[in-house]
């Protein structure tokens, strides 16, 4: 079995702003390894996001391709919603869950998109809440919850459909420490029982230092990586 | 998708509680106005019905004495009297001649009160008509020519609101015509079946028309027709103004929903599916409009009309009908736009 669940093949985003056309990313060749923990660092503006929504297939590149476990994405929007409901796992530094939802159906819906039963869907997503030690936050809408714990639904909504792929957008940056740690304790652990490759975007160095390999990213382009 | 649906409703209290006032608003409006035309066209049939003091009229070229004697014997019928309807041209107008007995039982008022009949006032002044003046008439046809004398006073009256229209005793109208009827004005027993009736008259006359209270009805009806057009567009009116309010809404909630939308697209939700959870919503909205609209419409008919008798099956249809489909119009671009929405620009919203 090829080990290199993602290759980015001269992966360019241009946006258009006015007459101006800027480079997000540029030219961007890169693989990410099964298991692995890979950063992405770098400025503000760098193109960290970008990267991360072509390569999550929430975003369509300009020129160059994403090969996933060997195919190409697709291009059809329906197809890459089959994709990203099937293998990728997203967490956003702003948590972003529905807040209309208690932090159990939050977690549940990647599942009820996959039509498991509900019963067993049920099950499955109060066993990863108590996981992310959210055991007593079941009924507790995002607006209950705190900046740590929502993220921590997040993170176990992300991990609900165990995807192959999680992609992080600065998992900690809108927390404190102390939350932050525990968020970072949770990607290594899950990193280590389920197997999952994690590609994070992040300005926090603690991240690096728990990643397998980091990638520096200016100005769209690939400026070193260790 | 309902659950979701019901949730976002649940969690958007404003929008849930605007959109569903707006359905109900034209729903209450559509149903008045019906139940308003509904009234005047009933309110018309029943003046027409009780000055009219028949509900069946027989038509035929001709009528013997013996047939009508022979109708007036039939069980159901109350009241059976001959008469003569026919239209005669003087200079370029067509006037309806009716020739009524002198002393009938049908028409209550004395019959001479009808000889105030109608013509426009240009005649009587051209011709300088008096009241004891005497109009000659002449009657053709391929067979015969006849001409009568008749007073001025049947011709003349200073109201032109009613078509031309003269009523003379049906003495004279045999005279003119030379027939003895060509219409026979029934009441029929309010017990008695209608169409039983027809036959039986068929029976003893041969073939005729018949004109019936639903003929009448209809005309009425036909004479209503622009209040009709004239409801209908005010009812457009109203759920097109309750139609932008909702668009509107549905726009902001949209533009609010962004980042739901967003978050929806990136765990993995089609556009489709998407668009299901809006629709679910409408049709929510729709039913609650319409729970909230017909009782409200039934109780302020009955305050205003006095009876719920104005209202039909059909029209509570229409209307439903037609608030689903401004609904659906309304939001078809909204829900347009937000399956065009891209995931990346839902989500960087999340974060402005």
């Amino acid at each position: 079995m090829n080990n290199i669940i993602i290759e980015t093949v001269d992966l360019t985003k241009i946006y258009t702003m006015g007459s101006e056309k800027i480079a997000a990313v540029d030219h961007v060749n890169l693989t990410v390894e099964r298991n692995e923990i890979l950063t992405i660092v770098g400025p503000s503006g760098c193109g960290k996001s970008t990267l991360l929504g072509l390569i999550g297939g929430l975003d369509k590149p300009t020129s160059g391709h994403v090969i996933f476990e060997g195919k190409k994405l697709p291009s059809s929007e329906d197809k890459l919603a089959f994709f990203r409901r099937k293998n990728i796992g997203f967490v956003f530094q702003f948590y972003n869950l529905l807040p209309a939802l208690s932090a159990l159906d939050n977690v549940k819906l990647p599942l009820k998109l996959l039509k498991i039963p509900d019963k067993v869907a049920d099950e499955r997503s109060k066993e990863i809440l108590e996981r992310v030690g959210l055991g007593n936050r079941f009924y507790h809408k995002p607006g209950e919850l705190s900046g740590g714990e929502q993220q921590r639904v997040a993170l176990a909504r992300a991990l609900i459909t165990k995807p192959v792929l999680i992609l992080a957008d600065e998992p900690t940056g809108n927390l404190d420490s102390k939350s932050g740690d525990q968020i970072l304790k949770l990607i290594q652990q899950m990193n280590e029982d389920y197997n999952q490759t994690f590609i994070i975007a992040t300005h926090d160095e603690k991240i690096s230092k728990i990643a397998d390999r980091s990638i520096h990213l200016l100005d769209g382009r690939i400026v070193c990586s260790s | 998708m309902f659950q979701l649906s019901l949730n976002f409703l649940l969690h958007n209290k404003t929008r849930t509680f605007l959109t569903t006032t707006g359905i109900a608003i034209g729903i209450i409006v559509f149903l008045m106005l019906s139940a308003g035309a509904t009234g005047t066209i009933q309110r018309s049939l029943n003046l027409y019905r009780v000055q009219s003091a028949c509900d069946l009229i027989v038509m035929n070229k001709e009528f013997t004495p013996q047939q009508i004697t022979s109708i007036q014997k039939l069980d159901g019928i109350d009241i059976a009297e001959p008469a003569i309807i026919e239209k005669i041209a003087i200079i370029d107008n067509f006037y309806d001649i009716i020739a009524l007995p002198r002393y009938s039982t049908l028409f209550k008022i004395p019959f001479p009160e009808y000889r105030t009949i109608l013509v426009p006032n240009f005649l009587s002044q051209r011709w300088k008509i008096e009241d004891n003046s005497v109009i000659e008439v002449t009657y053709v046809t391929p067979e015969k020519r006849k001409t009568v004398s008749l007073p001025a006073s049947v011709f003349s009256s200073k109201n032109t609101d009613i078509p031309l229209r003269a009523i003379i005793d049906l003495k004279t109208g045999q005279d003119l015509f030379g027939i003895y009827a060509n219409t026979i004005l029934i009441r029929v027993n309010p017990t008695a079946d209608i169409n039983v009736l027809k036959q039986k008259i068929k029976n003893i006359v041969g073939n005729c028309d018949f004109q019936t209270y639903e003929d009448i009805f209809n005309t009425v009806k036909e004479k209503n027709q622009n209040f009709l057009i004239f409801k209908t567009i005010i009812t457009e009116i109203t759920f097109f103004i309750a139609g932008i309010g909702i668009l509107n809404e549905m726009l902001l909630s949209i533009e609010g929903q962004k980042r739901e939308i967003g978050i929806l697209k990136s765990i993995g939700f089609t556009s489709g599916q998407i668009v299901e959870i809006y629709l679910t919503q409408l049709v929510i909205l729709g039913i609650l409009g319409t729970l909230l609209g017909i009782p409200l419409s039934l109780f302020m008919i009955k305050v205003i009309y006095g009876t719920l008798e104005y209202i039909q099956f059909f029209d509570i249809i229409i209307g439903i009908t037609l608030s689903f489909f401004w609904i659906f119009l309304f939001a078809f671009y909204p829900l347009y736009k937000a399956k065009k929405s891209s995931v990346v620009d839902c989500l960087k919203r999340t974060q402005q």
